[in-house]
């Protein structure tokens, strides 16, 4: 989206700004009707906006709705900013539009009643409305022009050989008239139609993969196909039958342990839909995953005898990261055919760089950097701007002319035909089309999200791993940003963008240029001053309501205290403006000696918020405030003559004395009041890195994407923008260790939405408002259904299940190591360099015991399977620490194996030593299943997100599993300060005792309430897993079974048996009650009382036990 | 049959005793009260329940129990927070007085008088002992805590009513006993006296029966081990720390009580009675005994009597005897008649315990043994700087050569080879004899020049030092004991030791004299050949001689858990609460193929890895001998047990393996290995056994006072009617009624066994009834049996038999020596390891370097 488009958008939001919510108003009347005083009939804005949010499953007579009225409710949605879905802003505009008049359908009584002033049905209305936004939208639709012959500049960003950063250059282009772009309509995507239920004839369908083995030599579909049916089971506990009916509307799990050929199930999918004729769409976790099935499917196809079978299937990606992953398919794959395939379907070449000069000798073509959509009217220094009106299109970014006939979107365009489409869930969430299409209505779109194309296209759309599906979504919707940490250089975005603003020196737009130099020094300034006054003390932390005793035996086991706070900059307005009653009446009759009651008023707010306020002229304050708001803006004012923050502290002390006699209050007022100063100037500065981020992205500015990405994911429409708090969260992060002041850090994040609500509703709100149908949406995974479990818990019964009752052998034991000290060695809980050596340490310890296990492993195994190990850790730098523990411990060379981060280009490798050994061997961590192409390595070092899932790890022709045993050095202990996780934790606490009401807003007020509280009682707990609140720990075991579950599978592939081995000390841990086994006992009793455990128990049967089992065996010893 | 001097008795037999229920109140005021601090200079803490009792036993001349916890049993979810326990109902207004009184001493003349309201107001009750009893039925008696302390008092008391008849050649001589507020039974009148001319010193002794009650693995019964000691009395009130007094008040019972030393005003050190006993007496209007003068210790007057304080040169000796241990046994028999006691005895087993082997490792053996080190060659270092001490390393050395009979001859600083496999080397180290500190690092660096990977041993020279007397310390005259430094420095370069202690030279007549009479064998250098023998297995050789008195057809790995609490001391302050755990395991790796021999490894801490012996005993050599926070109870010894078990966890698992444990020491980390949970709790190396490999547990008690003290083997033919026939070579069993059977085994010591009719003397006379002829014999330790209990906790699909059988062969036949050892080799060598460490028992070696860089030479 270019500037001009953007501003286009906005320009047509104000238009349609008004019909959206006289539509809501509208649905409103029609649902929850208010009889005005005068008789009229009317609504009233709570429950204008409750529709709004489109949290339809709190509302109870929902379901209840025709398909057309709840059709018409997402079509409303879907014209609906994110914006309105907070109640706030919705009432803000709303009584803005409804003075102005631009909303003249219903008035605004005094009671806050709406009085229908239109004169129809409410529906017929709606409709009406609908029909005029679709029109203005169409109307207004137009693709991004296609540069016509001329000069173009853009600016590439170049990779630096032997670096990680990149160097911006700047590159020309000279289009001529032959390179004009072929005149061509958009494609049009043609919404599917509706498939209200489908049903999956079992003997039929077995019928087919039996053909399909028959065909092509191969006997898996049969044998994993077959038991998955026999065994699948429905509700509480009913066998399938011959049929499985699966229903469009809200999502259907079907849950089954690995290795009962879900990916199998998904695959035929395919050709049973094709020979059904129905539209498919497919998301898998990863592009490697989408690559295979796709090619998968197209195979079956052929094999069947299916004409064009690639015009068919459609594996969909990101046009720019194709190159990378055409490059991890050479790399990861052995199968010629495959990498034929991947290379006819992802491979393309860009005509630009033929095009180009550049000032640099670089390559020009940085394959996924083209610019394709940045290619920029080149207007020499000194040239006349160019009269308004006549070349105005040329002003802004142009599409590159051979966007439509690009090699780089052919599967974007097949994807708008095709029946059957794969894709990612990245891709699926957060993707969009690169190309203009067409839809159905005529309108043009630009930037479609592939999300609303899957909805249109697809009847049917299967999520493979749809737990991890929510994880990832939960991960985008809630992310940070470090603004200033201590005497560190890297991950501070502002740095790099500050460095990146330098080399764009004389690129940038000389209006951008000042403005953004203003805020890029301002917002570092700012954030650096705050951080520096962190470190020094100068900002004590005062919000701690109850004083922390200090030398806690956490402190004796030598980790420092560590203070990490959330802040919200505004959260205190209220409550320091009701502190300052007093001297805002200048009134010495009302001061008072104590805390006063919370009690805000808007009017104190107001002047509070205006003392700040540098835009409002001193005049404007009553006079006594002067002193004080002097002081305030002096804090912040790099120029000022008022010094340090002690003076302004000192003077500010003086003058608040006699009007808050209490001193502790005083303080507290006092520390506030300084962090709002810098914490809010800040906020606002950070808003405009979004606006400006495009803009600078052209000049080669590419961090200001990042800070954009951070604060700017809202963006995007969502059918459920806001989650239970009702609005995006804002907020700080100060890190202050009072041992260490350099590593004193100031973060910011937002974090908003409800990723559980959406997963479950995609197929009937979400889908609804796409496309007008329900979509059929069916999740497949081994893990969906975890009660507790935040991030990976659906909230849906699974529809159909396989009993998790084959007794694989699964155990689970602890298996510890000593430290130097007296104590078992654990890693979880320390941090910097300790924990490094604490890591290495570990490896050292446990070369011995693996060199047994090997042993053993070896004597008992034969062609490589289940010979090997996977140890698995929490990241990709402890991978390295303990593979230098092993190695230290006498490790032999050649034997481990070592995941890295994966990098474009990587393969695998080996380091040697000076005879030419193999020291060890490095895995990119996306190619870790060639690790048994290593004929030595028998160990494999991974991190836990990589192992976990999806991770075939097979010994040489057999499909059973070369794991033979699985360590789990560190326990991995989610922080709850991230963004994501904190979403998580809210998000599923609100959803505890869900349920639905017909009058739904005081369902969504009392979730709001919980949510609310259980947010601060999260952000005040102190940092420490032990402190964490009960069910905030037990949500975190829960999430550390669902990942064991996952883990173990790895091992279980092929029916062999999985060990799952818990190293670090930390699990055992008694200490605050905080010990895996105490956890999982609490958990279980958790599910007994909310009555799941005995589902928990068919859904996991023997996994579940060996849990169980563990923890029983280690209850004695805690009790001890 | 092998009879003890441990008695079961019915729970009838218990009898009644004196109890005071105590409330919860009465646990919140003593919490209340102040740290206490009455021995003056010592930090001060919360009293003691101790405390208040002993004082209480002070003006009630009655042993008296406070107990904090439990009034019940531990499971008894009625069980009251805190009891008294007396013999006697105490009277009320000495109770109150005597109680209100302590507490003003503690609270430092404060009168609060809060604990004696709550403790008169208690219903005092005469409960029968048994009714505490639980679980007996199963084989697993088990009482609230006091209730061990206080079962032996009635038993005691009725002791104490029949003297003792000891025959004194044609008459009887009547010793009376006379109760102690402990419950011990002192034969107060009857003193044992010797004098010694030069100089010219007397000492004292009297007989003490303690009583210990007991439980014995799957025994319904209690059982009632007697304890008789021969305690010896001070005659100087320096560090004594225990008197008895007659007091004036109590004519039946002695008080004992604990003292402390304090300066008065004259700037003397006098002793007082600690808990404020003399305050209280007085209190309640009696009188405190005089302080005897040290002179009148010195001459046994006055009404106290001082045990010595710790273990001195005295001139008399320590032990009864066996004789006196019969008679009393006899005794008891006699005297306790109704309800019936049992006296516990053993019965011998089919199993013969054998010990084809003795002495050192053979010439034609060596290579053998030594190949069991795991290196190819090993050198001796022979390090010395006296010529006497060299010829007799030579000697020693000489059974070794090709020519056993000829002196070994060699060169100093060349490596000479005495066999394939061994090296010797002498070297001149003129440092050992400096009187000072030396600097052994500079000193040994010549060590490092070896680079040929053989596995070095050192043998030092060391001039015996003994403990430096306080004048010797003082005017700085006394040498530096260097075993301790240079021990260290020998580890830190990876070499074990072993020290020789020079002698004079032998006198030129007697050299002169063997010559002339070259018949006659030249008496053996023992000592030299003892310490060759034991550095050789230090470093690890393992001849076939444990092979050929075990059968184990499924080459298990026999593992020793060695555990032993230590304090740490380095003069820190808080140094003195802090203690360490001393774990070392050890693993005797059996092997069928003769060619192989068995070999040792022991588990090293800080590569957490089994390393071969040598190497291990180095590392262990060079850190910290414990592991601090490791403990007996609670966390610290989860931490042990997780540590040990994850050490036992890289064994090799395709061996079965068969662990000795040390019962005392590792019963609370282990709770299977406690007669109440015997088999039931956890027990070590319970993660390690899977269907196909076995894994046993064999509980080692070497406890004097838990396993019972035999008296005679009564199947013997007696030679001497008086001595008491000692028990056979051979293992003997006892199967309780609940059907649990351990195992037993009983020696005569070495001393008892070899040194003629001195070593024996307790065998034949009593200390009361020796001849006066023989009355200088009073000065040595008179001897009893000692035995070993064995039980097999967990026997892993093996015979419990066989595994007791194994364990008793590997004390019979022990690894190196010519007489059995307490423990089975596996923990034996263990213990030798603990025992060789620079800090065993004594100060803590302050770390010099980081720990984290030692490691990393570890690992290179």
């Amino acid at each position: 989206m270019t500037g001009h488009l953007a501003e286009k958008d906005r320009e047509l939001d104000r238009r349609i700004l008004p019909k959206v919510i006289a539509c809501a108003c509208a649905l409103a009347q029609l649902h929850f009707p208010v009889r005005a005083a005068d008789g009229s009939a009317g609504t009233d804005l709570e429950r204008v906006s409750y529709l709004l949010t489109g949290q339809y499953d709190a509302w109870a007579e929902y379901r209840q709705l025709s398909g057309e009225e709840q059709r018409r409710l997402s079509r409303m949605l879907r014209q609906r900013p994110n914006r309105l879905s907070n109640e706030e802003s919705l009432t803000t505009d709303a009584e803005r539009f409804l003075a102005t008049g631009a909303l003249c359908e219903y008035v605004l009584q005094a009671n806050g009643l709406l009085a229908a002033r239109h004169g129809m049905l409410p529906q017929e209305l709606a409709d009406v409305l609908l029909e005029e936004i679709d029109r203005l939208r169409a109307e207004d639709s137009r693709s991004l022009p296609e540069a016509e012959p001329g000069d173009y500049v853009t600016t590439l960003r170049v990779p630096v050989a032997g670096h990680d950063s990149t160097w911006a250059v700047q590159a020309h282009y000279s289009l001529q008239e032959r390179h004009a772009a072929p005149q061509a309509e958009p494609v049009a995507v043609h919404t599917a139609p509706t498939a209200g239920a489908l049903a999956l004839k079992v003997e039929a369908f077995l019928a087919l993969n039996r053909d399909l083995d028959q065909r092509a030599g191969e006997t898996f579909r049969t044998e994993s196909l077959e038991p998955l049916f026999a065994q699948l089971r429905t509700g509480d506990d009913v066998e399938l039958g011959d049929l499985l009916h699966v229903e469009a509307g809200n999502l259907q799990v079907l849950q089954a342990p690995t290795g009962f050929g879900k990916s199998v199930l998904m695959r035929s999918l395919g050709s049973w839909a094709q020979s059904e004729g129905v539209t498919l769409g497919l998301a898998v976790p990863t592009t490697m995953a989408a690559l295979k099935m796709a090619y998968g499917i197209e195979k079956d196809l052929r094999s069947c005898g299916v004409e064009h079978p690639e015009q068919l299937v459609v594996p969909l990606m990101s046009p720019n990261s194709m190159m990378t992953a055409l490059d991890q398919v050479a790399a990861e794959s052995r199968d010629r055919a495959f990498i034929k395939w991947a290379e006819d379907r992802l491979g393309y070449g860009c005509a630009l760089p033929s095009l180009a000069t550049v000032d640099d000798e670089v390559d020009a073509w940085v394959p996924g950097h083209e610019a394709c959509m940045s290619l920029i009217p080149y207007r020499p220094v000194g040239a006349p701007e160019p009269g308004r009106g006549s070349k105005a299109r040329r002003q802004g970014a142009c599409a590159c002319p051979f966007r439509a006939v690009c090699g780089k979107f052919r599967l974007v365009r097949q994807a708008c035909t095709a029946q059957i489409i794969v894709t990612t869930h990245a891709n699926l969430y957060q993707g969009h089309l690169h190309i203009p299409v067409q839809v159905d209505s005529g309108a043009i779109v630009e930037r479609m999200t592939v999300e609303e194309l899957i909805l249109r296209r697809c009847q049917f759309t299967a999520l493979d791993e749809v737990d991890a599906f929510q994880s990832f979504v939960l991960g985008r919707a809630g992310r940070g940003l470090t603004l200033a940490w201590g005497n560190r250089h890297d991950q501070r975005p502002l740095l790099r963008l500050d460095g990146e603003f330098i080399q764009a020196f004389g690129r940038v737009r000389p209006a951008l240029d000042e403005s953004m130099r203003n805020t890029l020094m301002r917002t570092r300034w700012l954030a650096e001053t705050y951080t520096s006054h962190l470190a020094h003390g100068a900002l004590g932390p005062s919000d701690r309501t109850d004083t922390k005793k200090k030398g806690s035996p956490l402190k004796a086991s030598g980790r420092p205290t560590q203070e990490r706070r959330w802040i919200i900059p505004q959260r205190w307005d209220g409550w320091i403006s009701t502190q300052l009653r007093a001297l805002f009446a200048n009134d010495d009759q009302q001061v008072t000696g104590h805390e006063r009651g919370f009690s805000p008023n808007v009017a104190e707010r107001g002047l509070f918020a205006a003392l700040y306020e540098r835009k409002i002229k001193m005049a404007a304050l009553p006079e006594h405030l002067h002193p004080l708001a002097e002081l305030l803006r002096d804090v912040i004012d790099p120029d000022s003559q008022a010094g340090s923050l002690s003076h302004v502290r000192r003077q500010l002390e003086q003058l608040l004395a006699p009007w808050v006699p209490n001193q502790q209050v005083r303080a507290d007022v006092l520390d506030r009041m300084l962090r709002r100063a810098f914490l809010e100037p800040l906020r606002l500065l950070l808003y405009r890195f979004v606006h400006n981020a495009q803009q600078l992205k052209l000049a080669g500015v590419e961090t200001a994407r990042d800070i954009a990405d951070v604060l700017g994911p809202f963006s995007a429409w969502r059918a459920i923008p806001h989650g239970p708090q009702g609005r995006l969260m804002f907020a700080f992060t100060e890190d202050v260790r009072t041992e260490v002041p350099q590593d004193t850090r100031l973060s910011v994040a937002a974090f908003g939405g409800d990723p559980h609500t959406y997963i479950t509703t995609l197929g009937q709100i979400t889908a609804l408002a796409h496309s007008g149908h329900r979509r059929i949406v069916l999740g497949l995974s081994a893990t969906a259904y975890a009660p507790g479990a935040h991030r990976h818990h659906v909230h849906t019964a699974p529809t159909w299940w396989v009993p998790d009752d084959v007794d694989h052998g699964v155990s689970i034991e602890a298996d510890l190591f000593p430290g130097l000290g007296e104590e078992m060695l654990r890693v979880s809980g320390i941090t910097g360099k300790e924990r490094i050596e604490a890591t290495r340490l570990l490896g050292r310890r446990m070369w011995p015991r693996l060199r047994g296990e090997l042993k053993d492993l070896g004597r008992l195994s034969k062609h490589r399977v289940q010979d090997s190990i996977l140890l698995v850790t929490t990241s990709y730098d402890s991978c390295q620490h303990l593979r230098d523990g092993l190695l230290a411990g006498g490790a032999e060379p050649g034997l481990i194996a070592v995941a890295v981060r994966p990098r474009p280009d990587d393969e695998p490798a080996s380091r040697h030593d000076e005879s030419g050994e193999p020291l060890w061997h490095e895995i990119p961590g996306d190619q870790l299943e060639s690790f048994t192409r290593l004929p030595k390595a028998r160990i494999l070092i991974a991190p836990l997100g990589r192992a976990e899932r999806g991770l075939n790890i097979l010994a040489p022709q057999s499909n059973k599993s070369a794991i033979g045993s699985i360590w789990l050095a560190i326990r991995p202990v989610p922080l709850v300060d991230e963004p994501d996780e904190l979403l998580a934790h809210v998000g599923a606490r609100a959803l505890d005792e869900k349920e639905s009401s017909s009058e739904p807003w005081t369902e969504l007020e009392r979730r709001h309430v919980v949510a609310g509280h259980y947010f601060e009682k999260l952000v005040t707990s102190e940092r420490y897993f032990r402190s964490l609140p009960p069910r905030a720990k037990r949500a975190i075991a829960a999430e550390l079974i669902i990942s064991l579950i996952q883990l173990v599978g790895r091992a279980r592939r092929g029916g062999t048996p999985g060990r799952i081995k818990l190293v670090d000390a930390a699990f055992l841990d008694t200490g605050g009650n905080s010990d895996l086994p105490h956890l999982i006992r609490e958990l279980r009793e958790q599910w007994a009382t909310s009555n799941e455990l005995s589902r928990m128990r068919r859904y996991y049967g023997t996994t579940l036990d060996a849990f169980f089992r563990f923890a029983d065996r280690h209850a004695r010893e805690s009790a001890r | 049959m092998i009879s003890t001097l441990a008695f079961l008795f019915p729970h009838t037999a218990l009898g009644k005793i004196t109890l005071y229920p105590l409330n919860r109140e009465f646990g919140e005021a003593w919490s209340a009260l102040p740290s206490y601090g009455d021995a003056k200079n010592g930090k001060p803490r919360r009293p003691p329940y101790a405390g208040l009792a002993s004082a209480l036993s002070a003006v009630s001349g009655q042993p008296v129990v406070l107990m904090p916890h439990c009034y019940g049993v531990v499971d008894d979810e009625f069980a009251q927070p805190a009891v008294a326990v007396t013999t006697r109902p105490f009277d009320p207004w000495i109770l109150s007085t005597a109680v209100r009184d302590w507490e003003r001493c503690v609270r430092k003349g404060e009168d609060a008088n809060t604990l004696a309201p709550l403790l008169t107001a208690a219903d005092v009750e005469h409960p029968n002992l048994s009714t505490y009893v639980r679980g007996a039925e199963h084989g697993t008696p088990h009482a609230p805590s006091w209730f061990y302390r206080v079962a032996a008092w009635n038993f005691a008391q009725r002791l104490a009513r029949t003297p003792l008849p000891v025959p004194n050649g044609p008459r009887m001589r009547h010793i009376r006993w006379r109760m102690d507020t402990q419950g011990s039974l002192i034969s107060w009148e009857n003193i044992t006296k010797r004098t010694t001319q030069k100089p010219k010193r007397s000492g004292y002794a009297l007989h003490k029966l303690d009583f210990r009650v007991v439980t014995q693995p799957g025994e319904p019964l209690f059982a009632l081990h007697v304890l008789p000691t021969f305690s010896r009395l001070a005659t100087h009130w320096a560090s004594t720390r225990t008197v008895f007094i007659e007091h004036s008040t109590h004519k039946e019972t002695l008080l004992r009580m604990p003292i402390g030393h304090t300066k008065n005003s004259d700037g003397q050190w006098v002793p007082y009675a600690r808990n404020y006993a003399a305050e209280v007496l007085e209190a309640c209007g009696m009188d405190f005994a005089a302080w005897p003068t040290n002179d009148d210790l010195a001459a046994l007057k006055g009404q106290m009597r001082a045990l010595v304080p710790a273990p001195v040169p005295h001139v008399l000796g320590k032990g009864v005897g066996t004789r006196f241990n019969k008679i009393l046994a006899d005794h008891i028999n006699e005297t306790i008649k109704r309800p019936r006691i049992i006296q516990v005895s053993f019965e011998p087993t089919g199993v013969e315990l054998t010990r084809p082997t003795k002495g050192a490792v053979t010439r034609a053996d060596l290579d053998h043994a030594l190949a069991a080190t795991g290196s190819e060659t090993v050198r001796i270092i022979a390090l010395y700087n006296d010529g006497t001490t060299r010829r007799r390393m030579a000697e020693a050395l000489a059974p070794y050569t090709n020519t056993p009979d000829r002196l070994l001859d060699c060169g100093d600083h060349d490596d000479h080879h005495l066999s394939e496999r061994l090296i010797v080397r002498f070297h001149r180290l003129p440092a050992l004899d400096r009187a000072e500190r030396v600097d052994w690092d500079d000193e040994l660096a010549f060590l490092d020049q070896f680079a040929d990977g053989a596995l070095n041993g050192a043998w030092v020279e060391t001039i015996w030092n003994p403990k430096p007397t306080k004048r010797e310390r003082e005017t700085g005259q006394h040498r530096h004991d260097h075993k301790r430094d240079l021990r260290r420095a020998l580890y830190e370069r990876n070499i074990v030791s072993q020290f020789l202690a020079r002698q004079a030279p032998p006198e030129p007549d007697d050299t002169a004299e063997a010559e002339s009479d070259a018949e006659t064998e030249v008496p053996k250098d023992y000592k030299a050949i003892n310490a060759l023998r034991d550095l050789l297995f230090r470093l690890g050789s393992v001849d076939d001689r444990l092979r050929h008195v075990t059968d184990l057809t499924d080459e298990p790995i026999l593992v020793g858990i060695h555990l032993r609490q230590q304090r740490i001391s380095n003069r820190r302050p808080g140094a003195a609460d802090r203690t360490q755990m001393v774990e070392i395991l050890t693993a005797l790796h059996t092997h069928n193929d003769p060619d192989r021999p068995w070999h040792m490894d022991s588990y090293d801490h800080s590569t957490h890895d089994w390393r071969p012996q040598a190497a291990a005993e180095a590392a262990f050599g060079q850190h910290a001998i414990g592991r601090e926070g490791h403990a007996r109870h609670e966390e610290g010894a989860l931490l042990a047990r997780q540590h040990i078990e994850s050490a036992l966890k890289i064994l090799p698992t395709d061996r079965p393996l068969i662990i000795f444990v040390d019962t005392e020491a590792c019963r609370t980390i282990w709770p299977g290995l406690q007669n109440v949970r015997f088999g039931k709790g956890p027990l070590p190396g319970d993660d390690l056994r899977t269907p196909t490999r076995s894994v046993s547990v064999i509980a080692i008690n070497t406890s004097y006072g838990e396993v019972p003290t035999p008296v005679e083997n009564t199947a013997s033919p007696r030679k001497n009617p008086k001595r008491p026939p000692k028990p056979q070579e051979r293992l003997y069993q006892r199967t309780t009624s609940t059907g649990h059977t351990s195992w037993y085994i009983a020696q005569a010591s070495r001393t008892y066994d070899g040194f003629g009719n001195a070593g024996s003397i307790g065998g034949v006379h009593t200390r009361f009834t020796l001849p006066a002829d023989d009355w200088a014999l009073q000065r040595k330790d008179w001897h009893s049996f000692t035995a070993t209990q064995i039980t097999v906790p967990h026997a892993g699909k093996r015979d419990p038999q066989q595994l007791a059988a194994l364990a008793a062969q590997l004390c019979h036949q022990s690894l190196a020596w010519d007489a059995r050892t307490r423990h089975p080799v596996p923990l034996h060598v263990a213990g030798a390891m603990d025992r060789a460490h620079p800090e065993y028992r004594g100060p803590s070696i302050e770390p010099t370097n980081a720990p984290e860089a030692g490691e990393t030479r570890d690992g290179e």
